[in-house]
């Protein structure tokens, strides 16, 4: 009939094996931060404006998560944006998603999980970065893609898995890049999963 | 709270020999699953709005809440070799600062190659 299904984030553990899972919900949303943890409330750990180049968020998995529920087949789970986040990041800052360049955007989980790394408070290392950056995206001719280029006419394909028993679908590994002209102001952002 | 879209239509497909399967038998309230729709020989396929009784009989049944409304009811004729597009697309929104929020469900009727409904919970097409 309907299957009961989370946007959750992972957390923690060894590439391969996250430590923790957890659920999004309105008052528990994902922060993104200079510090690999699932922490809504905590700003401790902002994403200091750099004097120069670039700082970056750790890195975080977001993924949908099938708990339960009656149902055939869940699939085809897209991922877009309104196409204007909003946020000032400075010059080639973004809102960044893992890239792949063929076949399904999305982090395969746990499998591909990689621990996300960096200097807390600082800065987090870059999804491309060729050495300390997300294995399963480092190699890629493009390894990331602005967030606000999936758009509604546009979406990005993160699992085109069929899914037919409980468990993790594919997730989208998303970072912040910060430019040392960006801006700090409080906003908001909207990324809409489909499935 | 509940953490998932209550339905607010569910399906019928009609075969050519006159007989149909019903999302839920409307005596029981029990769930007949899609993959047993027989879809070589489905006739008619339709999205019809839940009446207060269906929608009982399933809570009864399932504890699975669905929400009766006075929304029309879609269907897609078929012929020999039409192949169907019948699926709930599911929307979650993700705020990064405001959790998830807004989910909602647009029940999509058509067929390959044909014209291609999307039905919002309101019974509106898109």
């Amino acid at each position: 009939m309907v299957a009961t299904v989370g946007v959750y984030q992972a957390t923690g553990g060894t590439d391969g094996s996250p430590a923790n899972a957890n659920e999004n919900e309105i008052a528990t949303s994902t922060r993104l931060q200079t510090k690999d943890q699932f922490a809504p409330n905590d700003t401790s750990y902002p994403i200091p404006i750099p004097t120069s180049g670039y700082n970056y968020s750790y890195w975080i998995h977001a993924y949908l998560k099938i708990t339960g529920g009656t149902f055939t087949k869940i699939n085809n789970i897209k991922f877009w944006s309104d196409g204007a986040i909003g946020w000032n990041f400075g010059t080639n800052g973004e809102l960044r998603i893992g890239n792949r360049d063929s076949g399904d955007i999305g982090c395969p989980m746990d499998t591909e999980y990689d621990l996300a790394t960096g200097t807390e408070g600082t800065t987090g290392d870059s999804i491309e970065d060729g050495t300390n950056g997300h294995d399963y995206y480092n190699g890629q001719t493009t390894p990331t893609k602005n967030v606000e280029d999936w758009t509604s006419s546009s979406k990005a394909t993160v699992d085109s898995t069929d899914h037919t028993t409980a468990e993790k679908c594919k997730a989208a590994v998303l970072q912040v890049k910060v430019a040392s002209d960006a801006t700090q102001v409080k906003v908001k952002s909207c990324l809409p999963y489909g499935m | 709270m509940l953490n998932y879209r209550p339905l607010v239509f569910f399906w019928i497909a009609e075969y050519e020999n006159g007989t149909a399967l019903p999302q839920f038998n409307p005596n029981t309230g029990e769930e007949n699953k899609f993959s047993l729709v027989d879809l070589p020989r489905v006739k008619r396929f339709g999205w019809y709005p839940f009446t207060h009784e269906l929608s009982a009989k399933i809570l009864k049944k399932t504890s699975t809440v669905t929400i009766s409304t006075d929304n029309p009811s879609y269907v897609v004729n078929l012929r020999k070799g039409d192949k169907l597009i019948a699926k709930r697309e599911n929307t979650i929104k993700f705020n990064m600062k405001g959790g998830v929020i807004n989910r909602k469900t647009v029940y999509v009727l058509g067929k390959v190659g044909g014209k291609v409904l999307e039905i919002h919970e309101d019974g509106e097409l898109k």
